[in-house]
């Protein structure tokens, strides 16, 4: 059972998923962190005040190795795309080819090339041009999440193309760029790359608070972070729950997989707070579920009627349910764990209470690495919840991948899953220790008054 | 407007971008394996630091550009190339993260010199090997690859591994020619002329395998009516490069070296370019054949034509912020502000 699902195309699939999920742990941070030094930069320039230079200082070298790591995850990513999902290639290239060279051409030369003016340049450029080198980073990462959001949008809600001869052939780039879920899509992927950097920014200062350092750059540090998820977290929770009623709309098996719903209600659809779906009876066995709720957040009614996978033949539901069903709750858990700890920390910071609550800084380290979490969770209810196409409705994932021997794709995952683990395991780890130690004393009042 | 012809000039100005800056980038990690003190190690690495992310971005914006101009090449071409360009890409990844790590890595640091030299050479290597395989031609019928997965592993296609290897120290050298000083100065104007003379043997017999090896290249060579001319012309041209660089080491003029390296690269890249016009996929698939729909071909044309401009400005605004020689009693210090 086990050996004969051993195909060449779910070794590919198991390749680009591992792939995929060690890269989307840098853009966030790479996205965010970006836009924290503009607003930095920003403020040093304008006040004068050597506070904003000084966590400038210790923040840009972080980004520096988490844009290095990203790049390298990317470079792989966007080759592996030719080599086993050739079949893919040749069917959807007339569209995600032009975006992909549009996102190098606007983003990534734009990047790559002011980064090296803002990482080593600070002595050897003006303190405009530098502004420049990092508002033009900014932009960049900014663009860069456009095109790749426009291009991911796109293969689960396609439109604005023909097919001819059996190739995509595009009719109208408005349409492609803007479909129906890319703002969605888009917007959500934001905050949550904020969402991310303000969770790293605050995890890392209160794990200096609790080494007792509380110098104004930490303290600043741990405000802004905290302010800053107050206002982004319910934020990302609506666009979230929109994103899902435009889900409803267009791709209704995914939800449906989501909801782990097998049937029709017509007295509302409660929401399974636990449950393990089970493909072959058809069922989800062990619920808990809340009345109503499903049919309340999808339809804003409490009797509206849900999709349900028993209206999808076989061959179209989402293959793997259960991954789907609970990645969602892990992203849904998360979330509100985040809201809870931002409106703690907003009310501990309105009551002047913020930097005498030890527990406060233990539970904020906690939850340092949630933001990634729920991340990886999210794509993966997209991206699994969209299958069993590859382009929505358009291409299986079955027609998408090369032709090739498993034992040849079997061999190259098996050096890939050697060398990210022990590349991006010792990069995420020098990234950690750069982040708990401030060898330099950028953050330390005492050892040096800034440069 | 022909905007397949315009999309393949636009690809084979950027390989060449890409050759000559990643090139000698990577010809940089290759001459490291020749410098046995740390600090050595960190000028030479130094030197790149600021610029490898940039210049490693040309290579994505290749695949981009065949992906949104010839859908069917990037698709066919990577799926025939399978492993050297995965493994390519695997020393990439080596050598993108030990380029960026190694500075925080304390007592580990020379492990990961040892790691960013294996890894530029594979680079080269496995570049130089599908470049091989690439122009011997590809077995391809009704756009899928028929060949086996082993197939690139010729004498051929090895020899024009070492072939790249070689280019690419040479470039390295003349780079670095010009961002150093001293005693670290001394030992590339002594590696310099063997460099430059293993280039010319190799590219010789690169210029008398290739015909030898791949027919449709040697009929193209025969319908040259200036046949002898052409020839002429090419040891003429590589006799006066020799007496340039024998100028240039004798009297230690370290800015004529990476010229010279940039004229042998043009040059042998012009003549492979002539040699495969106008096939995508040798021997015979044309770029017309696997051109993407006219609407993908125009739009991607219209970001191009608009940012390829500014970003080859800012490139070159970025190797002049970073022109300076890398002094070699602060390198140290450098690495120690930067870090």
């Amino acid at each position: 059972m086990l050996l004969s699902s051993i195909t060449a195309l779910n070794v590919a699939r198991f390749q680009f998923a591992f792939a995929v999920t060690v890269h989307i742990i840098f853009p966030p941070l790479t996205i965010g962190l970006s836009v924290f030094l503009l607003v930095l930069e920003g403020l040093w320039l304008k006040t004068k005040k050597s506070i904003y230079q000084k966590i400038y200082k210790f923040w840009i070298k972080i980004f520096a190795v988490n844009f290095g790591l990203g790049v390298i995850s990317g470079v792989f990513l966007s080759f592996q795309i030719g080599q086993n999902w050739s079949q893919f290639s040749n069917f959807a290239g007339p569209v995600i080819g032009p975006l992909m060279s549009y996102e190098v051409l606007t983003a990534f030369f734009l990047e790559s090339g002011f980064l090296g003016i803002m990482l080593f340049g600070i002595k050897k450029v003006s303190r405009c041009a530098h502004f420049f080198a990092t508002i033009m980073v900014t932009i960049g990462t900014l663009l860069s999440s456009f095109w790749i959001m426009a291009a991911n949008s796109w293969m689960q809600t396609p439109r604005g193309f023909t097919i001819i001869d059996g190739i995509i052939h595009p009719t109208n780039w408005i349409e492609i760029i803007f479909n129906p879920s890319f703002p969605y899509h888009l917007i959500h992927m934001l905050l949550t790359a904020f969402i991310c950097t303000s969770l790293t920014i605050a995890g890392t200062a209160a794990w200096h608070l609790l080494q007792n350092t509380k110098t104004p750059a930490i303290k600043s540090m741990f405000t802004m972070s905290i302010s800053m998820l107050f206002y982004l977290v319910p934020l990302q929770i609506y666009v979230g729950h929109q994103h899902s009623r435009n889900t409803l709309i267009h791709q209704p098996a995914k939800i449906a997989a989501i909801e782990g719903n097998w049937e029709t209600k017509n007295n509302g659809t409660s929401f399974y707070v636990f449950g393990i779906p089970d493909t072959k009876q058809e069922k989800t066995h062990y619920t808990l579920k809340i009345p109503y709720l499903s049919s309340l957040l999808l339809t804003h009614s409490l009797k509206g009627k849900t999709p349900n996978l028993k209206n999808f033949i076989k061959e179209n539901r989402p293959t793997n349910i259960f991954l789907v069903f609970w990645s969602f709750r892990v992203m849904v858990l998360l979330g509100l764990l985040m809201m809870l700890l931002a409106t703690v920390g907003f009310i501990l910071h309105l009551k002047k209470q913020l930097f005498k609550k030890k527990w406060f800084y233990r539970w904020t380290l906690i939850m340092a690495p949630s933001g990634h979490v729920a991340l990886i969770a999210g794509w993966i209810v997209t991206e699994v919840g969209r299958q069993p196409w590859v382009v929505y409705g358009i291409q299986r994932t079955t027609d998408a991948v090369s032709t090739m021997k498993t034992q040849k794709i079997g061999v190259t995952l098996a050096i890939l899953l050697l060398v990210d683990i022990i590349i991006f395991g010792i990069g995420s780890y020098t990234l950690l220790t750069m982040m708990k130690t401030d060898t330099k004393g950028y953050l330390n009042k005492k050892t040096r008054s800034g440069r | 407007m022909d905007t397949s012809l315009i999309w393949a000039s636009i690809i084979i100005f950027s390989m060449l971008i890409y050759i000559i800056l990643d090139g000698s980038n990577l010809g940089v990690g290759i001459l490291c394996t020749c410098f046995q003190k740390k600090n050595a190690h960190d000028t030479l690495i130094q030197s790149i630091i600021p610029v490898w992310s940039g210049n490693e971005t040309w290579l994505v914006f290749i695949g981009a550009a065949l992906f949104s101009a010839f859908p069917a090449v990037y698709g066919v071409v990577l799926t025939a190339l399978y492993i050297p360009l995965f493994l390519m890409l695997i020393c990439l990844i080596i050598r993108g993260a030990s380029i960026t790590l190694r500075a925080y890595a304390k007592q580990f640091k020379r492990y990961w010199d040892t790691l960013f030299m294996i890894s530029s050479i594979g680079t080269c290597f496995f570049q130089g090997i599908s470049a091989g395989a690439w122009i011997t031609g590809l077995p391809i019928i009704n756009f899928t690859y028929v060949g086996t997965s082993l197939d690139w592993l010729t004498t051929f296609n090895i020899f024009c591994g070492i072939h790249f290897l070689i280019i690419y120290a040479f470039l390295g050298c003349g780079y670095m020619l010009c961002k150093t000083q001293g005693a670290i100065q001394k030992k590339l104007f002594f590696f310099a002329m063997p460099l430059y003379l293993l280039c010319t043997i190799t590219s010789m017999i690169m210029f008398l395998l290739v015909p030898r090896y791949i027919p449709s290249i040697l009929k193209k060579y025969q319908s040259f009516e200036i046949n002898y001319f052409f020839f002429f012309l090419i040891i003429l041209l590589y006799f006066l490069i020799s007496l340039t660089m024998y100028y240039a080491v004798r009297f230690k003029k370290n800015k004529i070296p990476f010229t010279m390296g940039l004229t042998t690269v043009i040059f042998n890249y012009t003549i492979a370019i002539i040699s495969l016009w106008p096939n995508i996929i040798p021997p015979n698939i044309s770029i017309w054949n696997v051109a993407a729909p006219i609407n993908s071909q125009i739009f991607s044309l219209i970001g191009a034509i608009i940012s390829l401009p500014i970003v080859i400005i800012y490139t070159i605004y970025r190797y002049w912020v970073f022109r300076t020689i890398i002094p070699i009693n602060n390198v140290t210090n450098i690495i120690k502000r930067n870090s």
